[in-house]
């Protein structure tokens, strides 16, 4: 759990540069990071699917100063995605891209958070071509970021959240200094 | 007036329809307006302002309902799953074309038409646009000019509120403007660039429906300032763009004289041979399929070009069996879109350390230079481009290479800037490319099945290639890097600009309307929507539906206080 314990403290600190108090966001963002239960019932993977699928996620995503993947809840982003949006063939490419992961690192869930990303990031690198493959991959990377970033947490706090900006206006990066969620 | 049901009948109530239900009800006339849409009240828009993570489907539509029912509006940059309930469901309203001839029909399913659903983009027509079917042989000639409609350019503009900077350009004559919204630092520095490298060319701030600077009438209907959120298509409750349901629907509602039935598709337009005039309109309830009558002096169609021509070719009779109002034959003819696809985009670095705050619902335009500055031989007419400048945020997702925390960190970080520029081009009007319909299949509402042949045609297709060398060129003259750019063209259809098949003109042998809308056989039945163009511009076309409708209900009335209709 030391890594639990890092993530809060960062996102306290993050809190901190940003005016001292937890705004509400904030403060769902520690619990999500923490609370997310081992059998949230998913629909379309079964129980080693969700390890090996947040593993490699949350490889992608991993914790920094904002939470991982799993910890925005991502996973169940991706388990909403297959039962109810994709369609047969979309969802069996995502469970394709995770077998041939699985298939080319052996163990992946069981490994240190180094080893998964030096040998994900193999993979990674090899998914540029235009083949059937590479592309499955990246539309699997792709449901994973468009999950993160479109989560709460994701949109407000990775990103800069504006619902209701007022007029255009040009400015700086040192007045904007996030990326707008939209 | 009391042998009617009601003074005017209005048939749709979209762009067009809304100004014609608002200008009748103002004058005093009892006025129904009929859409085929389901109801949808201003303000009760369940999708706006939801944060993606409240979505449940975080603002993708299942991929099956896609395919399933949808397969046609799916290409129109605004659908999504915040939207969808104001498309309509394509497979419950069939149309067809030739495997060959794609024609991407895109269709709203909800009260207030297209108008909910537009980019709002707002251009005048300049001279030269009346006066091309006259001067190059295509198409007939438009029996108005610039003169003619700049007095309701004016008066639509005030209520409707355009935003736009005074240019004082021949070709794009200004509007009434509020003022413009704000060009970035690239489109500042770029505009001064491409125009000493290309003189005769202009970047301007894009001209668009949105308020800046609401005046009196405008907060008087409940609208206020545009807050930059550029989620419009889901509905702005703020009326802060134009729209039917913000702006000229109420402006009717506030006087009591408009009736408003929504689920009402329009089957026929009644005709009376002894009179010579229309009667009234036969109406199908979408709901309960029930067919009721109902009668009214003046008629005026607004429900989009090829659905206003699909009622009137299907309003047949002994004296009009090709429709009424046809004995020309030109009925569904001359159906026209603009020539879309072509552009370009590139990267521009020196601006790493400027950013902007708020969603600009407009960008820059490029109005058209080629054949007006720049003549060429290869083409006839000439095409204008929108476009603008941008930093990449997250949602490049899909080109990003990398995994880990630096890479998911990136994201929080602003990214590359780039401009890009789309052409929007006039295709020539040809007789060929026309609506036909099938009267042996009717679809679920009894409406016999349209048949679209449509091709965009050699002009248009020379036009594109220079649309993407055009911008090339002046993207280079920017300064741009890395320049992508694609020729292709998209189907007629996509750039929901349609219109045409009910052409104004001079000539009743070869036209169906003439200067004031007005059917040339039929005095009281009107066509005020995309339908009666004789050419199609460059520019957008809604701001032009607006002050057309708005001129020929004030002629109408002035004809019915004089006795005539």
């Amino acid at each position: 759990m030391g890594m639990e314990l890092d993530r809060r403290r960062l996102l306290m600190g993050l809190s901190a540069l940003m005016g001292g108090m937890l705004s509400p966001v904030a403060v769902k963002a520690l619990d999500t990071a923490t609370d997310i239960p081992a059998d949230a019932g998913f629909r379309s993977f079964d129980e080693n699917e969700v390890a090996l699928m947040r593993a490699v996620i949350d490889t992608m995503l991993p914790a920094t100063e904002t939470p991982s993947a799993t910890g925005v809840g991502v996973d169940l982003y991706i388990d909403h995605m297959l039962a109810a949006v994709l369609s047969a063939e979309e969802g069996a490419a995502v469970k394709r891209s995770l077998k041939r992961i699985d298939a080319a690192i052996p163990g992946f869930v069981d490994k240190t958070a180094a080893e998964q990303q030096a040998l994900l990031s193999v993979i990674d690198g090899q998914m540029w071509q235009e083949t059937p493959e590479a592309e499955e991959y990246r539309a699997f990377k792709s449901l994973a970021i468009v999950g993160y970033f479109t989560s709460e947490i994701g949109a407000t706090v990775a990103l800069a959240f504006d619902p209701v900006p007022g007029p255009f206006h040009n400015g700086t990066t040192r007045e904007f200094s996030r990326t707008w969620a939209s | 007036m009391s042998n009617y049901d009601f003074d005017i009948i209005v048939v749709g109530s979209g762009m067009s329809g809304g100004w014609a239900a608002k200008e009748f009800s103002e004058k005093g006339f009892k006025t129904l307006v009929l859409d085929r849409g389901k109801p949808l009240e201003h303000g009760d828009y369940p999708t706006e302002s939801m944060p993606p993570w409240e979505m449940p489907n975080r603002g993708r539509v299942n991929s099956d309902e896609v395919e399933r029912d949808y397969y046609m509006v799916k290409r129109c940059y605004a659908f999504s799953e915040y939207t969808k309930p104001y498309f309509i469901n394509d497979r419950e309203n069939p149309y067809e074309f030739p495997e060959d001839k794609p024609f991407e029909w895109i269709r709203s399913a909800r009260v207030g038409g297209k108008s909910q659903l537009w980019h709002r983009q707002s251009y005048r027509w300049g001279e030269q646009d009346f006066e091309a079917n006259a001067r190059d042989g295509h198409g007939c000639d438009w029996p108005i000019r610039y003169d003619d409609v700049k007095p309701w350019y004016d008066y639509v503009e005030r209520f409707a509120g355009i935003s736009g900077g005074y240019e004082n350009m021949p070709q794009l004559p200004d509007s009434v403007f509020q003022k413009p919204h704000e060009m970035t630092q690239l489109e500042k520095d770029a505009r001064v660039r491409i125009e000493a490298a290309y003189p005769g060319r202009r970047v301007i701030m894009g001209r668009t429906a949105h308020l800046t600077e609401p005046t009196e009438e405008q907060l008087d209907l409940g609208r206020g300032q545009c807050q930059s959120r550029n989620e419009c298509q889901r509905g702005c409750s703020w009326g802060g763009f134009f729209s039917s349901l913000a702006a000229t629907l109420p402006a009717a509602r506030r006087t009591g004289n408009m009736t408003l039935k929504p689920n009402a598709i329009v089957h026929s337009v009644l005709h009376d041979e002894s009179t010579g005039k229309a009667t009234g309109v036969r109406v199908i309830d979408t709901e309960t399929k029930e067919a009721s009558i109902i009668t009214a002096r003046v008629i005026f169609m607004c429900a989009s070009t090829i659905a206003t021509t699909q009622v009137l070719m299907n309003s047949r009779s002994a004296k009009y069996p090709n429709g009424i109002g046809n004995t020309s034959g030109v009925l569904g003819h001359y159906l026209m879109d603009h020539v879309m696809g072509p552009g370009a985009m590139a990267r521009f670095t020196g601006y790493e350390g400027f950013y902007y705050k708020g969603r600009r619902p407009t960008g820059i335009y490029v109005p058209r230079f080629m054949n007006i500055s720049e003549p060429t031989d290869r083409y006839l007419r000439g095409f204008g481009y929108q476009g603008g400048s941008w930093r990449n945020g997250w949602t490049d997702e899909g080109r990003r290479q990398g995994l880990g925390g630096d890479f998911k960190d990136a994201f929080s970080k602003p990214g590359d800037w780039w401009f890009g520029l789309s052409g929007f081009g006039e295709m020539l009007p040809a007789r060929e490319n026309h609506i036909a319909l099938d009267f042996n299949r009717l679809d679920g509402n009894g409406m016999p099945i349209i048949q679209i042949s449509c091709d965009v045609g050699e002009n248009s297709r020379r036009m594109g290639k220079d649309m993407v060398d055009k911008a090339v060129e002046m993207l280079k003259a920017a300064g741009g890097q890395d320049i992508q750019f694609s020729g292709d063209l998209d189907a007629p259809g996509l750039a929901i600009h349609e219109v045409g098949t009910a052409r104004m003109g001079r000539d009743p042998k070869d036209s169906y309307l003439n200067g004031f809308n007005q059917s040339h056989e039929v005095a009281n039945l009107f066509v005020t929507d995309g339908a009666a163009f004789a050419s199609i511009a460059c520019q957008n076309p809604s701001l032009t539906f607006m002050a057309l409708t708005a001129r020929a209900a004030d002629y109408a009335a002035t004809q019915i206080q004089a006795g005539v209709l």
